[in-house]
């Protein structure tokens, strides 16, 4: 008999580095996933696609700059963004801090609308 | 709620999940989303800045309309109400004890909500 597929927690995460607790709570989310070993997601739109760009924020201050290229080592299922949005923010082209999944618009309503959990921050 | 046949169905058992401070639009649609699901509403979970819902009231002694609203709807419901001491102390607050909150970690709380199958996030607009 095979184990029951693990709970899956979506963490939707769309502020910035200018609102750093927030992005601090939101890893929180993750990580209190990740200890219950359900499959985690992290969604970044929105402010929080300056995470991604080398040198947007200091890393000695922002929990998501030092925390994004490491979640993969703490079992961080996919690290997602929109393709879209990642053009509309000129980002396309652009080196990131960390390699995200870029997600097309089917893609993108795919992981939200069959998400079990689904969470903001 | 209503099936196929049209039969009225019991809502599910819900979660909701509220991240905005009490002064912004989301804490005030997430109360409205509590006092209409009624005895659905198993857990409330508090975290972010939705924790300073609890904390005006517990530090300040004065009860914002809003949390009279979510402690009337806990009182008649019966739903667990749990925040995030972290998120707390984070704001400068202890988490003061005050009559139905919980204040429990975040893995716990994941733990109970994973029992009800309908979570509901109300969190601030980016």
């Amino acid at each position: 008999m095979t184990d029951p597929a693990p709970p899956q927690l979506v963490v939707v995460l769309a502020t910035g580095p200018a609102k750093a607790l927030r992005a601090q709570e939101a890893l929180d989310l993750v990580y209190a996933g990740l200890a219950l070993d359900w499959s985690v997601s992290l969604l970044l739109r929105g402010d929080a696609l300056r995470w991604l760009i080398p040198g947007a924020a200091d890393p000695d201050a922002g929990p998501g700059a030092r925390a994004l290229p490491v979640l993969a080592d703490f079992g961080l299922q996919r690290l997602c963004v929109g393709d879209d949005e990642l053009r509309a923010a000129g980002l396309a082209e652009a080196p990131l801090t960390t390699p995200v999944e870029r997600l097309d618009a089917t893609a993108l309503a795919t992981l939200l609308g069959e998400a079990d959990r689904l969470l903001y921050a | 709620m209503h099936d196929v046949q049209g039969n009225k169905q019991a809502p599910a058992d819900c979660a909701v999940f509220l991240t905005a401070a009490p002064w912004e639009a989301a804490a005030f649609a997430a109360v409205r989303d509590i006092e209409a699901a009624g005895a659905a509403v198993k857990l409330v979970l508090l975290h972010g800045d939705g924790v300073l819902l609890a904390l005006q009231h517990t530090h300040t002694g004065e009860a914002s309309d809003l949390w009279t609203r979510l402690d009337r709807a806990r009182r008649s419901h019966g739903f667990r109400l749990g925040a995030c001491p972290v998120a707390a102390r984070r704001r400068g607050f202890l988490p003061a004890e005050r009559e139905g909150l919980d204040w429990v970690g975040l893995p716990a709380l994941f733990e109970a909500a994973a029992a009800c199958p309908d979570w509901r996030c109300h969190a601030p607009p980016p």
